[in-house]
């Protein structure tokens, strides 16, 4: 069985021969090949080279397209700051009130050479493992992406003070979102990995959640040519994961160590797939050891659940982790075996 | 009375209604006080809904900005009209605040300096991005007792335990204290400890409370033994 098989057979709930492993190792791969970070991510070719060595080295079942949010942000205008050991961050957003957004030409926001690198990236990665490895495209939902324009801060402002406003900020969106995510598909993703946290009722007010960003979530989901999985951006879920479960085209959610496998379980119901529960950015500060036994522990918890995907949650495991400690992962689900 | 309109405010809060709570607070304001506006509404409602965040009872980062607008609202006008309220402002001492080191979330941060600024402390923003070394060196300049060091995710956040080391290394620790925070700090309490935080708060609303718990603190410590 190859990894897209396991991965499938986790979407369709059919027994596999081990549990499919996802591991947030896109900035990983810089580590692998040696690559400066500025070109990792800004050249998709060094990016799929990173990809193809963690397939390589760990053997994870599912790749993913560059999780750098920041490409978005730079496409927006913002401007973005590089790090040596860990993604970029944003500095300063394009757009500071409503007023500056719609200066935006968002046409050329689709067509920008940082959204080109993203699907030049998915392309390269599909084509060359596509065919055995499922991949992941990570992009963000649409209520996500005003903050990468404007700042949270502005974006609160204009959703909280200006629902005229906003709203017209996210009929824009879901356009772009529509067609980048699809243009994921299109160039030969499996899936879209989407961290999605203004339909949070920690993040926003009940009201917004409910008048603005689910029905947008639903109208701009229902036109996606592909499968998508909610992650969960470093908050727990577990209070809301219920409202996301019927958004057309979502097959999973990717929730928070928090959360707890069982009770998110009891919230999106049977046939919904389920992924964690290993806390990824904390990785490098357990042993090979422990990292096993934890993952045993959830295998066996998770025994009788065909929808599950052994996944690490949080944010990009730490370029500081030993490959020792990703490498125990997949090992612990190599010797689990079938489980089902 | 006092309870009914304090329930009002909080209901405005609540629903982000912006222009209605400035009003309640401003009519207050000028039939009792701007003094009184603060110490017996808009104060008391903070409290409320920094312990409803804190408790997990559904009030959102959302809320909580609107609550943060509202008091910078109306600590503004006070400052703008000569109120006497404004003259309390900073006197419970210097706040060197600022993000760390590769961070550059600054919405907390900055919600953080409207309460701290609100509950009269004064507040020196350093902004994103700022070195341990330059925080360190702002304390010492403006002889402020606490540094505040804010920071979003975990990646970022471990930056932090370099500025308890700047202050070990010149002697500063106990003398000047570390308050570090952010969501990261909610959702991974053990990281206080792993950045050699002296305190950190659930949240930005009830921040002022924890400085205000520590000052006590120092100057209990510090009091001469009778």
């Amino acid at each position: 069985m190859n990894s897209l098989e396991r991965v499938m057979s986790a979407v369709s709930g059919k027994p596999s021969d081990r549990r499919a492993v996802l591991l947030t190792l896109s900035l990983y791969g810089a580590k692998l090949t040696g690559c400066p970070l500025y070109e990792f991510y800004n050249d998709a070719s060094k990016y799929a080279d990173g990809q193809l060595a963690v397939k390589e080295i760990f053997g994870t079942d599912v790749l993913l397209t560059p999780f750098v949010l920041t490409s978005i942000a730079e496409a927006f205008g913002s401007e973005v700051k590089y790090f040596s050991q860990s993604p970029p961050n944003m500095v300063k957003p394009a757009a500071l009130s409503f007023a500056d957004f719609m200066k935006i030409d968002m046409s050329a926001v689709a067509e920008h050479p940082r959204i080109g690198y993203l699907h030049e990236a998915a392309e390269k990665i599909a084509a060359a493992r596509g065919k055995d490895t499922a991949v992941a495209a990570v992009f963000l939902s649409p209520v996500d992406l005003a903050p990468l324009a404007m700042g949270i801060e502005a974006w609160l402002e204009t959703i909280l003070f200006d629902e005229a406003g906003a709203k017209k900020i996210i009929e824009a969106m879901n356009e772009f979102f529509i067609k980048t995510v699809n243009g994921f598909f299109e160039r030969g993703a499996h899936l879209a990995a989407l961290p999605a946290a203004f339909c949070n009722p920690m993040i926003v007010t009940k009201r917004i959640v409910n008048e603005i960003a689910l029905p947008s979530m639903k109208e701009a989901f229902a036109q996606l040519k592909g499968p998508v999985v909610i992650h969960h951006v470093g908050a727990p879920m577990l209070e809301f994961i219920d409202s996301l479960n019927e958004l057309p085209n979502v097959i999973g959610f990717v929730v928070d160590q928090t959360d707890g496998l069982g009770k998110s379980r009891d919230k999106i119901g049977a046939s919904k797939v389920l992924l964690g529960n290993i806390d990824g950015p904390t990785l490098n500060k357990r042993t090979p050891e422990q990292i096993r036994a934890r993952c045993m522990s959830i295998l066996n918890g998770c025994r009788a659940d065909p929808h599950f995907i052994l996944a690490s949650s949080g944010a990009d495991i730490a370029f500081s982790t030993p490959a020792e400690n990703i490498r125990a992962i997949v090992e612990a689900a190599e010797e689990f075996g079938e489980g089902i | 009375m006092i309870d009914e309109i304090r329930k009002q405010l909080l209901n405005m809060i609540l629903t982000a209604d912006r222009a209605n709570a400035d009003k309640l607070l401003e009519d207050f304001g000028e039939k009792h006080g701007y003094n009184n506006a603060v110490i017996q509404i808009l104060d008391p409602v903070l409290e409320q809904i920094g312990l409803f965040w804190e408790s997990n009872q559904g009030v959102s980062l959302a809320q909580a900005y609107v609550a943060a607008k509202i008091s910078d609202d109306f600590m503004s006008k006070i400052a703008a009209g000569n109120d006497p309220a404004a003259e309390t402002a900073g006197k419970k001492g210097v706040v060197v605040l600022g993000n760390i080191e590769d961070d550059f979330h600054l919405l907390g941060r900055k919600m953080v300096a409207i309460f701290l600024r609100s509950a009269g402390w004064d507040v020196r923003d350093l902004g994103n991005d700022v070195l341990a070394e330059e925080f360190v060196n702002k304390a010492v300049e403006t002889g402020a007792r606490f540094i505040g060091v804010s920071a979003m995710m975990y990646s970022t956040a471990i930056n932090i335990k370099k500025v308890r080391e700047e202050l070990d290394r010149r002697g500063l620790s106990g003398k000047i204290k570390l308050v570090a925070g952010g969501a990261v700090f909610r959702l991974r309490p053990e990281l206080l400890s792993e950045v050699g935080g002296d305190a950190t708060a659930a949240n930005a609303i009830i921040a002022s409370g924890v400085f205000d718990g520590l000052l006590k603190e120092m100057n209990e410590t510090e009091a001469p033994h009778e």
